[in-house]
């Protein structure tokens, strides 16, 4: 399996204070590698550090398996935080705008609304879209130009369970046609239970631990509680460091 | 880079702002005409008085303004003689507001994470709003003046020129653009440092409107201190905007030239310094 991304002691410091602290970590190709950890673990720093909108402090980012972050970055899709459109455009508007910029195929267009449930939106502007739409508008816009790797950081906040459903399974048709891989980060351990291959559990910017899906079910299997789920894992790792 | 200016300008075509800007320019721009046609029927032969008391009063405190190349009166306004007032700073207060929400959006809405996370470097992202940036400032000030003169014209008739009246013309009017220039490199600036649409517009308007203030009040106040009469605000963009409509000598060319190369050379390079080095939120 080759290795989409790789961070080698990666370390980001603000003033005085360490957000992430020598990490190191390793994506393969074809994973959904779900990132863990409590508000200010460091889970949006490490992703917009790898997508270059945060430089290091220390350490260093391998992309695709090679240095050149800015050529890697041709080859990735970002969605941080609170989606980023542009709201008095509409929905093909956004993706328009997102071709001109990355010198990509229009005829795209079409089949990516389609695939993320937006293609009936017409002449509706991003300012009127729920939620829900917007998400799924940001998603669309990270997949122009056939991304290799999606980084996507708390893609479901705000969202209600049928929203939430959706951009999972809208995640995983995403891994298993398009091979596309992803780093995903959230707070809802069982939705991302669902949805992850491997994962990392990130504590006050120290990665304490990674590990597959079959690691997590073998490990919560062997646990005196047997019902222990990611969740209870996760608070139990951190609960003692 | 080309891809990165393709994407800047379809999002200007696309954005409100973009044309209630271009429609109040044009306004401006008629209305204007029609304000200067109005103020010399009204005052008549008392102007040039007016004018030349005004410039002395002015003159006694320390403040430095010429009133050269102005009318004195009504039968002395033609289109040809205001030619290159019409590109005298009649637009930077439209362009100031047009580029404070150009860059500023970007990072209102987020959507700069979607540019930076590109393959574009940082230099790369800060030169394609400048780029933007400027092109639209010449067409608007180009815009204004031709919708200004036609109204002029049509008011007043173009007048009789020279015979080296277009050679002195177009050489005014790129040493306006150049200033222009100069003012939208500011804008950028301040847009990419403050990030965000009312700060950076608020930032912007500030420096438009104080920067002079500031310059005149030190004047003022050296002259009445030391007795010394300093003219810093002829190495201010809209002094140089102002000197070049009286008409172009070697002084004024020379120093509009530096004035222009050096404000867009300083804040292009704070802006982009400052760009480079600082996280994307």
């Amino acid at each position: 399996m080759s290795v989409i991304l790789r961070t080698n002691h990666l370390t980001k410091r603000y003033g005085h204070r360490t957000v992430l602290s020598d990490l190191s970590m390793t994506i393969y190709e074809g994973d959904i590698y779900g990132l863990i950890g409590k508000n200010g673990a460091g889970k949006t720093t490490l992703i917009r550090m790898a997508a270059g909108l945060a430089s290091p402090s220390d350490g260093s980012i391998l992309l695709f398996g090679k240095p050149d972050l800015l050529q890697g970055r041709k080859e990735i899709g970002t969605v941080i935080e609170s989606p980023a459109l542009y709201p008095g455009m509409t929905a093909r508007e956004n993706l328009i705008t997102q071709c001109k910029l990355q010198d990509a195929d229009p005829a795209q267009i079409e089949s990516i609304l389609s695939l993320v449930g937006l293609g009936d939106t017409g002449a509706k502007k991003a300012k009127h879209f729920s939620l829900g739409m917007r998400q799924r508008l940001a998603i669309a816009v990270s997949l122009i130009g056939n991304p290799r790797l999606l980084l996507l950081d708390e893609p479901t906040n705000g969202l209600d369970p049928e929203g939430i459903r959706e951009i999972r399974n809208l995640i995983l048709k995403l891994n298993k046609e398009r091979h596309i891989t992803v780093l995903i980060s959230s707070h809802i351990l069982g939705e991302l239970s669902k949805l992850a291959t491997r994962y990392g559990i990130l504590h006050h910017g120290v990665l304490l631990e990674e590990f597959t899906e079959n690691e997590l079910w073998e490990r919560c299997s062997k646990a005196e509680d047997h019902d222990m789920d990611l969740e209870e894992y996760f608070l139990q790792k951190i609960g003692g460091n | 880079m080309k891809h990165l200016l393709k994407s800047d300008f379809y999002k200007l075509r696309k954005a409100r702002y973009f044309w209630v800007c271009l429609v109040l320019n044009l306004v401006l721009a008629a209305g204007t005409v029609f304000l200067l046609d109005f103020t010399y029927k009204m005052n008549g032969d008392t102007l040039a008085a007016q004018m030349e008391e005004q410039q002395h009063n002015m003159e006694e405190t320390g403040v430095n303004i010429s009133m050269d190349g102005i009318p004195a009166s009504y039968e002395e306004l033609s289109a040809s003689n205001q030619l290159i007032s019409f590109f005298t700073g009649n637009t930077t207060l439209i362009i100031a507001v047009l580029i404070s929400l150009f860059v500023g959006s970007e990072f209102n809405y987020g959507t700069m994470k979607n540019i930076a996370s590109k393959n574009y470097s940082r230099n790369k992202i800060y030169l394609s709003k400048l780029i933007a940036g400027v092109v639209t400032a010449i067409c608007f000030t180009l815009l204004f003046a031709l919708t200004a003169t036609l109204t002029a014209a049509a008011l007043w008739g173009f007048g009789d020129v020279s015979s080296g009246f277009w050679g002195e013309a177009f050489a005014s009017i790129g040493l306006e653009l150049l200033l222009c220039s100069a003012y939208v490199s500011v804008f950028v600036m301040f847009s990419m440092l403050v990030r965000q649409n009312g700060g950076s517009l608020a930032a912007n308007i500030c420096f438009l409107e104080f920067i002079s203030l500031a310059v005149m009040l030190g004047e003022v106040i050296i002259k009445k201190v030391l007795d010394k009469t300093v003219t810093l605000s002829n190495y201010l963009i809209d002094t140089n905007m102002n000197a070049i409509m009286s008409g172009l000598d070697k002084t004024i060319v020379i120093r509009s030239l530096c004035v222009g190369i050096v404000f867009f050379a300083a804040a292009t390079l704070i802006g982009m310094h400052d760009f480079c080095r600082r996280d994307i939120r």
